[in-house]
């Protein structure tokens, strides 16, 4: 079960509509800098063929000026499911 | 409240891992905790050390339900400060590998198998023993890492220095370390670069010889670019063979061809020389000159070995060979401007700044470490302003207080030359051994 963790510098003026951007992405979870153009992106995924297509799904979108991964880690030990959505339902 | 499971926990290391590459790339950066979500409970947190390299920082382990699930800089730690770098938060992953061994394993018939730990050990004392009964005590040894601790290293020593009776103990410092430790030693008679972290605080000017901070010790580097955040008046200067994320850092890149770094301290120390800027009371009092040989060839060769022939020298001895090492004629070897060279030297002979050093592997790993490490009585009370330090020792933290391949248990030193052993009275009766 793929966790990767990203640094991402978007283009100039676009780190709010990136943010909302990966935000919309399913297994994208984003959090924007307060002090600077900058976001990390954590993505969780239930195979490597999904963490694949999601990559590849988040290279497409504009806005990113450098994608920098910092974290990969498959984690075969946790219950396959979608984790974000299980924490956005725990949040509410 | 929810107890943090183990997608929880790498959801957290991701997002720490990201923060800190995005702390090292803008060190101002913040970013909300709110990924650490509201509704965990929070572990119980123990100090630990870092184990992945030698800087020596201080790292407060999350523990919740007898699991580490989570990683924190210690604020205490006078090191790091609270600071983390992506190999620390990464660190306590390695406990969960799914191919981490968990049990001891013997093997048998070709297979390994699961054995309790007291068979295990039962094997390898049985081995030792047959070994050393029908080769001698320097026919076993042990092989460790710069990862161990000090309690680690002292164990190792008192079992195979103080126990068994052999040298035969490798922590890295072999490997890693052994050019440093053959300059200091000559240089020095210490086996220690002089300076230390809180130079950082103080410092006007970083020079980085062949030393990629910003990738390999980050939490140094972040330390050095705080340094320069808070005085403008701070310059770093990259010296290195290749362009790194160090060098878009620096306030001026400077690049050499590689192996040629020996001639440029030796440029360096013309110009200082050239120029009367030399600290001379400390060379008139402190400073015994020594020459040897100068070309042994390329020296890394299958078996090669060469027996120096160093005899007593003086200052004007080393004046007259550093001749060959002006600044014009170091460029064409170097192909680093000899306007480059002088204003180093200048940097380094300046009385009103205070310069400090980093160097490591790149300065060590190569044919001429040892040389370069001589260097260093330059780089300290030999010019007149600066201090020198390796920035990561390679376990230096800990390898240099329990298991320095020259050092008997708890640093004592172990001196082969001396005929009547004095090292040994040095052993209290009741103490490692």
């Amino acid at each position: 079960m793929p966790v990767c963790g990203y640094v991402v510098v978007p283009e100039p003026g676009e780190s709010e509509p990136l943010a909302r951007r990966l935000g919309e992405e399913e297994g994208c979870e984003v959090v924007t800098a307060q002090n600077d153009d900058m976001l990390l992106l954590v993505t969780m995924s239930d195979s490597l063929d999904e963490d694949a297509a999601l990559r590849r799904r988040v290279e497409a979108l504009p806005g990113i000026q450098a994608l920098l991964m910092t974290f990969g880690e498959i984690d075969h030990l946790s219950p396959v499911g979608d984790p974000l959505a299980r924490d956005r339902r725990r949040s509410r | 409240m929810n107890v943090l499971d183990r997608r929880d926990f790498l959801r957290r290391s991701a997002f720490a891992s990201a923060a800190a590459a995005a702390a090292s790339m803008v060190p101002t950066v913040a970013f909300a905790e709110e990924w650490l979500g509201r509704d965990q409970q929070e572990p119980e947190w123990r100090k630990a050390p870092c184990r992945f390299c030698g800087t020596g920082c201080g790292l407060l382990i999350g523990i919740s339900e007898g699991r580490a699930v989570g990683v924190r800089g210690d604020p205490d730690s006078p090191v790091n400060r609270g600071l983390c770098c992506v190999k620390g938060y990464h660190s306590v992953q390695a406990l969960y590998g799914s191919d981490r061994i968990r049990n001891a394993m013997v093997r048998r018939n070709g297979q390994l198998v699961e054995v309790p730990i007291e068979e295990a050990l039962d094997v390898i004392a049985e081995r030792l023993q047959g070994t050393i009964d029908e080769h001698g005590k320097d026919a076993v040894a042990i092989y460790g890492s710069g990862q161990w601790t000090i309690p680690d290293g002292y164990a190792a020593l008192k079992l195979f220095k103080g126990g068994i009776g052999t040298n035969n103990v490798e922590a890295n410092a072999r490997l890693c370390m052994a050019s440093a430790v053959t300059g200091f030693m000559t240089s020095f008679g210490l086996d220690e670069p002089m300076g230390c972290y809180e130079d950082i605080d103080h410092a006007d000017v970083f020079v980085l010889w062949g030393n990629n901070m910003a990738e390999m010790h980050p939490i140094l580097f972040s330390r050095m670019l705080e340094r320069r955040r808070t005085d403008p008046n701070v310059r770093i200067i990259d010296l290195a063979t290749r362009t790194t994320r160090t060098s878009y850092a620096s306030d001026r890149s400077v690049l050499f061809e590689p192996q040629t770094d020996l001639a440029l301290a030796n440029a360096i120390c013309h110009e200082l020389v050239r120029s009367e800027w030399v600290n001379e009371d400390f060379i008139r009092d402190h400073v015994a000159f020594k020459s040897g040989k100068t070309d042994i060839g390329y020296g890394l060769e299958e078996r090669f070995s060469f027996a120096d022939e160093a005899h007593d020298a003086d200052w004007e001895e080393y004046v007259e060979f550093l001749d060959d090492y002006a600044p014009d004629d170091v460029a064409a070897l170097t192909r680093v401007p000899a306007d480059e060279i002088r204003y180093l030297a200048s940097i380094y002979g300046d009385p009103a700044k205070k310069v400090v050093s980093f160097w490591c592997m790149g300065v060590n790993q190569h044919s001429r470490g040892t040389w370069m490490n001589n260097q260093r009585v330059w780089d300290g009370p030999g010019s007149r302003n600066a201090h020198a330090r390796t920035p990561a020792r390679c376990g230096d933290e800990r390898v240099s207080p329990g298991a320095r391949c020259r050092d008997l248990a708890g640093t004592r030193g172990a001196d082969s030359r001396s005929p009547d052993l004095r090292h040994r009275s040095d052993v209290p009766s009741d103490g490692p051994w």
